[in-house]
């Protein structure tokens, strides 16, 4: 019952939030340079079609106007529309966005399943290969850039070894989509029945994958390393030790204990990366939402920016309400 | 009695004679510093602890009575060592305690009742699960029993309402219920020797009667022994049949209680003493700040002794029998 | 002469967020301390005694009752921060490495409320070194900061804190809690001699009981944030008349084996919690005489004794349980004792 009351309250906070998110990007994306009209219309344009396209795009209006317009559009679901793709931002969200998602769900669920087991082992063995193998690994995977590791693993696994399918897409390009509907091409097409489909999807995710997982199990290592050290030297760890409590019972209360701090690295990182998957995006042709927005930032065209702001941010908001909700669950101190 | 009275210093002790539970010869703990001589926080601690006794532990802050404690419990805190003599515990020797060792004996037959229960129990379980983990690791017994004990152990505790008590967490319990359920986990799988680490000073003073009260009881009926650690030497007249006085990581003082009440010898124990005294002279006499023309000395107590002669700066006295019952560590102790 | 401190039924009750109820710290508590005299206010867990000490410093608004310095009362514009009231009642707290700023020089701190009180720098150093030497701390001393020292220092800054601006009152809250039992009587030690010294009134809260004695003039037992027995304090630690003093005392441990608290009576179960207090009588819940009249109405103030208050209907029940031996006295002479033996002269060391 307490935990419905705090869900209801925090939802109601997520209008507000919005609204303040959509408010600052706004404004801020107005700032960058260039000019939309003239990028629309190309080098030979005319002055006076410029000038008359601008007016049509509402450009000349104060710019509080123009927001307050752009507010109007989105509460009826109208997300405007990408002047480069000519289709509703909504639309291509819709393709795009899952994409990404499912690309870093799946990365950071291989960077949690390496990061997370060599933590605790680095943690639990003072001294021994175990720890200097996690420094290492933590010292690299922090200094690697992403799109640099991913060029790597394609030159070796595809180039060179050739069992690793070309960087293309989500897809085989023989192949046709399954039916779009969760957005996820391994669940769509598994619903479909679609085998090959789902085996294509598959190999394709491999090096992705892989790569942000790779890259992200660091610094989910470190975290999960030092909470550990910081939580085995606290004092009830050290009292569980005074009791003569076996070793599996101290590392599993251990464990329990350090989880908060490494989920919450994990929902930073989630939220980071759905941006921040981009140059990773770019190199495999992804076709993801990071890819579409910055595309929109570099000609820009509003719209599709702001329509990445406002998933991403509802992304970010959901996920810290299901944190703050883990939290309630494994510490009673917070239940009040 | 100690084996090695007569030896010199730095003669190696002998395994303890039978019958002693706890014998703690010249133990000595130090911590390392940084291109600097390691720190000695315990400098040759003679401790001896037979069935059925009761031992005082008293010293002041900085003695080392909890480092004491914790050394014999396998857990000394920031990264000190044993660095000579040894601890032998039921016929076992324990400085070096292996893994074995370690789940076979502690919170087994050696517990320990420590000082700050809020702080070290662990705040994400219940006190039923804190009480039960005990027993299903020690003792065997499955969930359920384990919970049948945990709650009559809560009775044997007096804990008010203790059904009620079995699923609290820590944060939910009052300072003197907390103390009572880290007694209950001490005395929970029926040990041979029970450590109380200054478990009660914390305490209000009606709270602390009755928890004192109760801890001897209990040690009492199941026929365990027990060192009370403490720095009200008042504590120990009533509630132990031995006294050991520490000073600056030494006991410079062991005697049976009524013995040590009627007359203290050292002048340390006398300056405790003298502490409840309403005689500003004689207090005076006897309570000095360190002299700073006095060099640091072989007896650590020198500087502030107003017995002290010339060879206490040169020569460390060896803890010598004064009679029977009764030993101290003094050139020039108060007679009888 | 009026008293130099008069609090009138003083009341504190602290809000739970999130909830309606209300931490009845303070129901009624009255009291008043003499120039130069000592009150302690004894109690344990949930007493309200050091809400006391806060309310009457003003780090805590009252919620009813009055408090009255000097004559005239204590409020939100007349506070300690007031032109009339300013340096002349001072706080020394429990923790003194808690208590002062880490960050600076112990002689800074000790000179802090000079500077406050608008005192030039010269004479703010020739006191700050007068205190010094009155409290016993070496100069060398004073240009440490707090955690070079030793805790029985720090808190003889503590108190050199509150006497520099020569105070007529200080608020001690628990001041020898935290100190090791030597330097407890040390501290003791120089409490009197400053208010012999400089007639210092104190108001000394504190659960320790033997300490208490040795330095108080008058005594309020607190229990529940209501008095449950005031008055000197050598008559209610000869004869306690309420049964929570009786249990209060019978806890006092003294060293020596042959020195058993004798237990008259016995307090069952444990403190309830300040929240949802009960009408009546505070103690109704644990309290061997306890009847009827004592769950509907909370007992007036009585004098059975000269110079002794006590709230309870059946304090004639408390005294027919008899006067118990003076164990304090035969302590005392035990000291005597044991101290004088062994002081011979020693050799010189030079």
């Amino acid at each position: 019952m307490q935990m419905l009351s705090y869900v209801g309250r925090r939802l109601l906070f997520v209008i507000p939030q919005l609204l303040g998110i959509v408010f600052i990007s706004f404004f801020l994306i107005k700032l960058i340079p260039g000019d939309p009209a003239v990028l629309m219309l190309g080098p030979n344009a005319t002055q006076a079609a410029v000038d008359r396209l601008r007016d049509d795009l509402g450009l000349t209006k104060p710019l509080v106007e123009q927001f307050a317009i752009y507010i109007g559009k989105v509460l009826q679901g109208d997300l405007g529309t990408s002047w480069q793709t000519t289709r509703p931002v909504l639309e291509d969200l819709a393709e795009r966005f899952p994409a990404t998602l499912e690309l870093v769900t799946l990365g950071l669920g291989l960077a949690l399943a390496i990061g997370i087991p060599l933590g605790v082992a680095a943690s639990m063995q003072r001294r021994g290969p175990v720890r200097k193998v996690a420094d290492y690994y933590g010292l690299l995977a922090g200094a690697i850039p992403d799109f640099w590791l991913a060029l790597v693993l394609i030159f070796v696994f595809y180039s060179l070894l050739g069992i690793a399918p070309a960087p293309l897409g989500r897809l085989d390009i023989t192949l046709i989509a399954p039916d779009a509907v969760t957005g996820s091409l391994l669940v769509d097409s598994l619903l479909a029945g679609d085998i090959e489909a789902f085996r294509s999807a598959a190999s394709q995710l491999v090096l992705p994958v892989l790569t942000l997982g790779l890259v992200n199990a660091g610094p989910i290592l470190k975290m999960t390393q030092s909470t550990m050290d910081r939580t085995l030297a606290s004092d009830f760890m050290r009292y569980a030790e005074m009791s003569g409590l076996p070793r599996r019972v101290i590392r599993r209360q251990a464990i329990r204990a350090s989880l908060p701090s490494v989920i919450t690295l994990v929902s930073v990182l989630f939220s980071v990366t759905i941006g921040g998957a981009v140059l990773v995006e770019i190199v495999f042709g992804w076709g993801g939402a990071g890819q579409y927005a910055v595309q929109g930032v570099l000609n820009a065209d509003i719209n599709p920016v702001l329509g990445f702001v406002i998933f991403s941010a509802l992304l970010s908001l959901a996920i810290y309400l299901v944190v703050d909700l883990l939290y309630f669950a494994l510490d009673p101190r917070i239940r009040g | 009695m100690l084996q090695n009275l007569h030896a010199g210093e730095g003669a190696t002790p002998l395994p303890p004679s039978p019958g002693t539970l706890l014998a703690v010869q010249d133990l000595a703990v130090s911590y390392d510093r940084y291109e600097k001589e390691p720190v000695k926080a315990l400098n040759g601690v003679d401790i001896e602890v037979r069935e059925g006794d009761i031992l005082g532990l008293v010293g002041e802050s900085g003695a080392g009575k909890s480092l004491l404690a914790r050394t014999i419990m396998n857990s000394i805190p920031g990264g000190g060592r044993v660095s000579g003599g040894r601890i032998d515990f039921m016929g076992e020797r324990i400085d070096a305690m292996s893994e074995e060792q370690r789940t076979r004996l502690l919170g087994n037959a050696l517990s320990m009742v420590v000082s700050n229960p809020r702080g070290e129990l662990n705040p994400v379980l219940t006190v039923g699960e804190q009480i039960g983990n005990m027993l299903r690791y020690h003792k065997g017994l499955s969930a359920a029993a384990a919970q049948d004990e945990a709650l009559s152990l809560l009775k044997a505790v007096q804990i008010p309402a203790p059904e009620r008590r079995l699923s609290a967490y820590p944060h939910e319990l009052s300072g003197g219920m907390a103390q009572r359920v880290v007694i209950a986990i001490a005395l929970a799988c029926t040990p041979r020797l029970v450590i109380s680490d200054d478990a009660t000073s914390a305490l209000d003073v009606t709270v602390q009667m009755q928890v004192l009260d109760l801890m001897t009881d209990m040690v009492r009926q199941k026929g365990a022994s027990a060192i009370l650690i403490t720095r009200d030497i008042a504590i120990t007249a009533h509630f132990c049949n031995q006294v050991a006085i520490l000073y600056a990581g030494e006991v410079v003082e062991l005697a049976d209680t009524d013995l040590f009440f009627d007359r203290p010898t050292h002048p340390y124990s006398i300056m405790l003493f003298a502490a409840f005294s309403h005689d500003q002279a004689l207090r005076r006499h006897w309570t000095r700040q360190a002299d700073p023309a006095v060099p640091a000395s072989a007896c650590p107590f020198a500087p502030r002794c107003p017995r002290r002669q010339h060879r206490c700066v040169t020569e460390r006295p060896a803890l010598r029998r004064l009679g029977p019952g009764r030993k101290v560590r003094c050139h020039d102790p108060v007679e009888a | 002469m009026a008293p130099l401190l008069d609090v009138q039924n003083l009341v504190k009750h602290f809000p739970i967020s999130g909830s309606s109820k209300v931490v009845q710290a303070l129901n009624g508590v009255s009291f008043t301390i003499d120039k130069g005299e000592t009150l302690s206010l004894v109690g344990e867990s949930g007493s309200g005694k050091t809400t006391v000490g806060r309310c009457v410093v003003g780090l805590v608004p009252a919620t009813d009752g009055a408090i009255l310095f000097d004559g005239e009362p204590l409020d939100a514009r007349r506070n300690i921060r007031h032109r009339s009231v300013r340096g002349r009642i001072q706080f020394v707290f429990q923790e003194p490495n808690e208590s002062l700023d880490p960050r600076i020089p112990v002689g800074v701190s000790l000179a802090e409320p000079l500077r406050h009180l608008g005192i030039a720098r010269a004479d703010r150093e020739r006191r700050v070194r007068e205190i010094a030497a009155r409290i016993g701390v070496p100069e060398a001393d004073l240009l440490r900061y707090p955690g070079e020292l030793a805790g029985g220092i720090l808190q003889r800054i503590g108190i050199g804190r509150a006497i520099v601006t020569r105070p007529d009152l200080i608020v001690l809250d628990e001041p020898t809690s935290a100190l090791d039992p030597t330097s407890r009587a040390e501290i003791v030690d120089l409490l009197i001699r400053l208010q012999k010294e400089l007639g210092t009134a104190y108001l000394f809260i504190s659960h320790d009981l033997s300490t208490v004695r040795f330095v108080s003039h008058k005594l309020a037992v607190l229990y529940l944030g209501s008095v449950a027995e005031a008055g000197e304090a050598a008559r209610i630690f000869a004869a306690p008349r309420h049964p929570y003093s009786v249990g209060l005392l019978a806890s006092v441990l003294l060293p020596h084996p042959s020195l058993k608290p004798r237990k008259r009576l016995s307090l069952e179960g444990e403190i309830p919690s300040p929240v949802d207090l009960p009408p009546g009588c505070p103690l109704a819940s644990r309290c061997p005489f306890a009847e009827e009249r004592c769950r509907t109405a909370r007992p007036a103030g009585v004098t059975p004794v000269r110079g002794q208050l006590v709230h309870c209907i059946n304090h004639e029940k408390v005294a027919a349980l008899g006067e118990d031996t003076d164990n304090f006295a035969r302590f005392q002479e035990i000291a005597a004792r044991v101290l004088s033996g062994g002081i011979e002269t020693q050799e010189t060391f030079a």
